[in-house]
């Protein structure tokens, strides 16, 4: 099996046929039935695009990804903790991921699967439209992941990245054009989004379709300007 | 008087000056405590350890983040209180936290062990209290729907009839119950009904003539002693409209968090409505999909079961557009495919709750296209 570098925690491995992978921060632990190889001494977690949108992005091949060994992560909409159980291996030991959702039913099994399991993890069972509420939780961060699928979904990235974003960090959102509108173009809503991101003082770095591992969904990475 | 910055972490309390310096620094004793204060503080109120935090402090303008602190800061503890969200010195903390818990003895280690100890702990706590809570509610909040929709049409039957006999042409220039409520309820008296009066209720150009012209000229009886009662009735069946709306919203908010995958498929309409047809999620979940095809139309399934009729090839599944959209000789097998994606959202929402709505979707709707092209054949 071969294993090539994309970015810091992810690998393209490949046998038969080439897959993406974090490398395992729980060694032995499958999270949700996901695949397991080990190569020279390392695991790794196999990470399925279909179910994951930083994963889509990477094989679509983006260039921008600013999650990285160490990085301080909020992850807005965590959901069961599918993808943000690959954060959680990337970032690594002196990294951080602060994962909210605001459905009890997918945060049960977030907690038993990935924050009992993860030290690098917060598990905060909030509205990410409140983001005030969990203050006492999150540190300033260099990235936020925005994936909560809902029609404000810009709005609430950005609120919670005025509270808790560094200067120069990295704002990521998976734009799901059918939750913002259902009858306008997806290309519209895309370009409706990236212009409240810029306007509310990010600077876009990048673009990605997500096609055809998400449907009509769009990963758009920005950098907010400024100094503290 | 000067400022002095309110500001919470899961390991303690921080009181600081304008440029983040520490005033007053209190730990909680252990992860009991932190969870009390937390939760009080995220409900707006100051907890035990915040309270003696600033009477200790004594004079200053306290500064919260979250304005209902701040409220209840002046009216419990009669201090000087604003809010301000972010403030600067609560960003500095947050951005060096580890430097600000080594003030009250902890290092960063330490402040990470207690706060995901903390956060498992409060989120937790939160899982156990709202699990299952929600979907007896749904099953009720359905039903209410319903039976409030039934109830606002069966009002506006008896307030056409009232209605009828003081201005008999409204009724059948004006078909929609909501138009026909709006302005019996906003002008009942015939003699209201003018040009400009009209407009303003939001009547479409083209029909102010007409309607003020059949008011005019309207063959029913002048009615005046009974005509408020009749307001009263047209403004009743309103009020319930609007109730039904704030049932159905509530509906909608309830299904996004109880079973967001069949909300994603069906909508949280439907997706209720079978919910409480099968008795709960869970039973829903559990269900054969080909029962779900049927959920809603059980008098149908025994009436074929007793004559040897046809059995019904859907239910409640029939109001879904792709459906009923369908052409007839499609329907059962567009209905058969439904049934299974709805088995499948539900289960998924009722044990794992891992959110694959768009998937399961779309999977649906090539399998709808697939079926349409073959018939097409
Ligand atoms: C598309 S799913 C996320 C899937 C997850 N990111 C993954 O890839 O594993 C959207 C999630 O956002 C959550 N969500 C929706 N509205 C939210 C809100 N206002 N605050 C926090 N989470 C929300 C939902 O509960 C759901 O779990």
């Amino acid at each position: 099996m071969k294993v090539e570098r994309k970015f810091d925690g992810v690998y393209f491995l490949a046998d038969e046929r080439a897959f993406l992978a974090t490398e395992n921060l729980k060694p032995g632990e499958s999270v949700y039935g996901e695949r397991i190889e080990r190569v020279g001494g390392k695991e790794y977690r196999e990470w399925d695009p279909h179910r994951s949108k930083p994963s889509a992005a990477i094989q679509k091949g983006c260039r921008a990804f600013p999650f990285a060994r160490g990085s301080k992560v909020l992850y807005l909409g965590a959901g069961s903790g599918t993808t943000a159980s690959h954060i959680s291996d990337i970032v690594g030991d002196e990294g951080k991921v602060f994962c909210v959702d605001v459905a009890y039913r997918p945060m049960r099994d977030f907690l038993e699967r990935v924050a009992k399991k993860r030290e690098n993890v917060v598990a905060i069972l909030s509205d990410a439209r409140h983001p005030l509420l969990y203050r006492w939780m999150v540190e300033e961060c260099d990235v936020a992941y925005c994936d909560v699928a809902q029609q404000d979904q810009t709005k609430i990235m950005l609120d919670n990245c005025e509270l808790y974003l560094k200067p120069g960090g990295h704002a990521v959102i998976a734009v799901k054009a059918r939750s913002i509108s259902s009858v306008a173009r997806p290309e519209e809503t895309y370009r409706e989004e990236a212009r409240k991101i810029r306007d509310a003082g990010y600077e876009i770095v990048e673009q990605v379709d997500l096609e055809p591992y998400a449907e009509a969904h769009r990963m758009i990475t920005s950098v907010r300007k400024g100094r503290r | 008087m000067s400022k002095a910055f309110f500001v919470e972490t899961a390991a303690g309390i921080f009181i600081l000056d304008g440029d983040g310096n520490l005033v007053k620094g209190k730990a909680f004793k252990g992860a009991g405590e932190a969870e009390e204060e937390l939760a009080s503080l995220g409900e707006g109120k100051l907890g035990k350890l915040s309270t003696l935090a600033i009477k200790e402090c004594g004079k200053f303008e306290y500064v919260f983040e979250d304005p209902r602190l701040a409220a209840d800061a002046r009216e419990r503890l009669g201090v000087e209180a604003t809010s301000e969200a972010p403030s600067k010195p609560a960003m500095k903390l947050r951005s060096e936290i580890g430097r600000y818990v080594g003030e009250i003895g902890l290092s960063k280690e330490e402040y990470d062990e207690v706060r995901r100890k903390v956060s498992i702990n409060l989120a937790s706590k939160k899982v156990s209290e709202a699990s299952s809570a929600l979907d007896v509610s749904i099953v009720q909040a359905v039903n209410l729907l319903d039976e409030t929709d039934k109830c606002v049409n069966l009002l506006v039957s008896r307030l056409r009839e009232w209605y009828g006999l003081h201005f008999p042409e409204l009724w059948g220039a004006v078909q929609r119950n909501d138009r026909y409520l709006a302005l019996v309820s906003r002008l009942c008296d015939r003699s209201r009904f003018t040009p400009e009066n009209l407009k303003e209720a939001g009547v479409p150009e083209r029909q102010v003539g007409q309607l003020s012209k059949l008011a005019r000229e309207s063959s029913g009886a002048p009615l005046e002693t009974s005509l408020p009662q009749i307001k009263a009735l047209a403004d009743t069946i309103v009020l319930l409209g609007k109730r039904g709306e704030e049932t159905a919203k509530f509906l909608e908010e309830a299904m996004e968090l109880e079973a967001p995958n069949l909300k994603a498929l069906v909508g949280a309409s439907i997706g209720a409505r079978l919910v409480a047809q099968a008795g709960g999620l869970l039973n829903l979940a559990k269900m054969p999909s080909s029962k779900i095809q049927v959920l809603g139309a059980e008098k149908a399934l025994f009436r074929s079961m007793k004559t040897g009729s046809k059995p019904p090839k859907h239910g409640t599944i029939f109001q879904h557009a792709a459906v009923h959209g369908s052409p007839r000789k499609l329907r059962g097998k567009v209905a058969r495919a439904l049934a299974g994606k709805i088995a499948i959202a539900a289960r998924i929402d009722a044990f794992s709750g891992e959110f694959q709505g768009d998937r399961i979707g779309g999977e649906f709707e090539r399998r709808v296209e697939q079926l349409l092209k073959e018939a097409g054949k």
